[in-house]
């Protein structure tokens, strides 16, 4: 599935660099550029994307004052030349905060933060989904399909009933990312999606035949979470 | 005379920060050029409408064009520039003797004017490696 965009942005530059990275990050599907906020209203109420991508400062009403207008804001992510925003920034609820100019690389890392059902309030649980970059691209992972994450040092590997998939992060990322999505980290390399899980042994998880540690730490809290299930 | 790798891959010139370019554009050199284009276009615009602000007696008008400067440079890779940019735009937020901004704004424009110059001839330099690939 891909991510619907809007972008609204008076720096044509900086526009045309961020179509580009969208169509590069082959998940975001950008629905238009606005070159100011108040153009961008009609069709932000007409046809709410999932993502916007919104500067501050433009001609006429500013970024923030857009965000005020809207009755349902998408997720935004700020693009600005300055840092001063910050603070509003974040009572704003913003996914991330983009320094133009920027990167692809801090880009997709902008593109991760976000929350992953696109319209939360719209979608049921068994939607949500991850996004991990993999070769330079984010894949997409629905949440019922992850059976485990293993921690690798510096890389993490997600193990689906198809496929592994291997990502640049850390576990304890994933673990922030994963939370309220029915994963439990159960050692200090394995986070498991609990719906996944065959079997509990003592000390041992069995998930589709694979065996996965469990730390003395987390048994207990394990039953208590399995049983929950 | 052109600076190329052995394989060919384009290497900006000296001057432009040349990681950021590459982490920027990815190798892309149609978009860089393309990029540059449109950039050098709209500090040209820009710099023109904030010569007629810097004759106004509102500082923060001419900030508000002078802050769409800024990014430009830094897509084309003049990090410094972006700098000296940034400083004139915090200079236009607190200072209120048009005088002083003035006096900052034709230091600034002396650096604006050197870039262009530069980042001209970087988009020639693209446009005619590009040609060549094409």
């Amino acid at each position: 599935m891909m991510l619907s965009g809007v972008i609204v942005e008076d720096l044509q530059p900086a526009a045309d660099i961020l179509r580009r990275y969208c169509q590069r990050s082959g998940i975001i599907e950008v629905q238009g550029h606005f070159l100011n906020a108040e153009a961008a209203l009609e069709h932000l109420a007409a046809r709410p994307p999932d993502l916007l991508f919104l500067d501050i400062e433009m001609p006429g009403i500013s970024g923030f004052e857009l965000l005020d207008r809207l009755q349902q804001a998408p997720q935004v992510i700020l693009t600005t030349s300055k840092t001063e925003y910050a603070f509003d920034a974040f009572q704003y609820h913003v996914a991330d905060y983009l320094r133009k100019p920027f990167t692809y690389e801090r880009f997709l890392q902008s593109v991760q933060k976000l929350r992953l059902a696109p319209r939360e309030a719209d979608s049921a649980p068994e939607t949500e989904r991850i996004f991990i970059k993999v070769d330079g691209r984010l894949q997409k992972l629905e949440r019922d399909e992850i059976l485990y994450i293993e921690s690798m040092g510096d890389y993490v590997r997600f193990i689906t009933p198809e496929k592994k998939y291997i990502t640049h992060n850390t576990i304890k990322n994933i673990e922030a990312r994963v939370q309220g999505m029915n994963f439990m980290k159960v050692h200090r390399s394995y986070i498991v999606n609990l719906s996944s899980v065959d079997d509990l042994r003592d000390g041992e998880l069995i998930v589709r035949g694979i065996t996965i540690p469990v730390s003395k730490t987390h048994r207990t809290r394990v039953r208590e979470r399995l049983k929950a299930v | 005379m052109y600076q190329h790798m052995s394989n060919d891959t384009y290497v900006f010139s000296d001057g432009f920060d040349r990681l950021f370019l590459e982490e920027l554009y990815s190798g892309d050199t149609r978009t860089a050029e393309e990029i540059f284009g449109t950039s050098l276009a709209q500090v040209e615009l820009s710099m023109q409408l904030a010569e007629i602000e810097c004759r106004s007696e509102d500082p923060a008008r001419l900030r508000r064009v002078i802050h769409h400067v800024k990014p430009l440079f830094g897509y084309m890779g003049l990090l410094s520039v972006q700098d000296s940019v940034q400083q004139f735009e915090d200079l236009c937020g607190g200072e209120r003797d048009m005088a002083i901004v003035r006096a900052a704004f034709e230091e600034l424009r002396a650096i604006v004017q050197e870039a262009l110059l530069r980042a001209r001839s970087e988009q020639t330099k693209l446009h005619r490696y590009n040609n060549r690939r094409a």
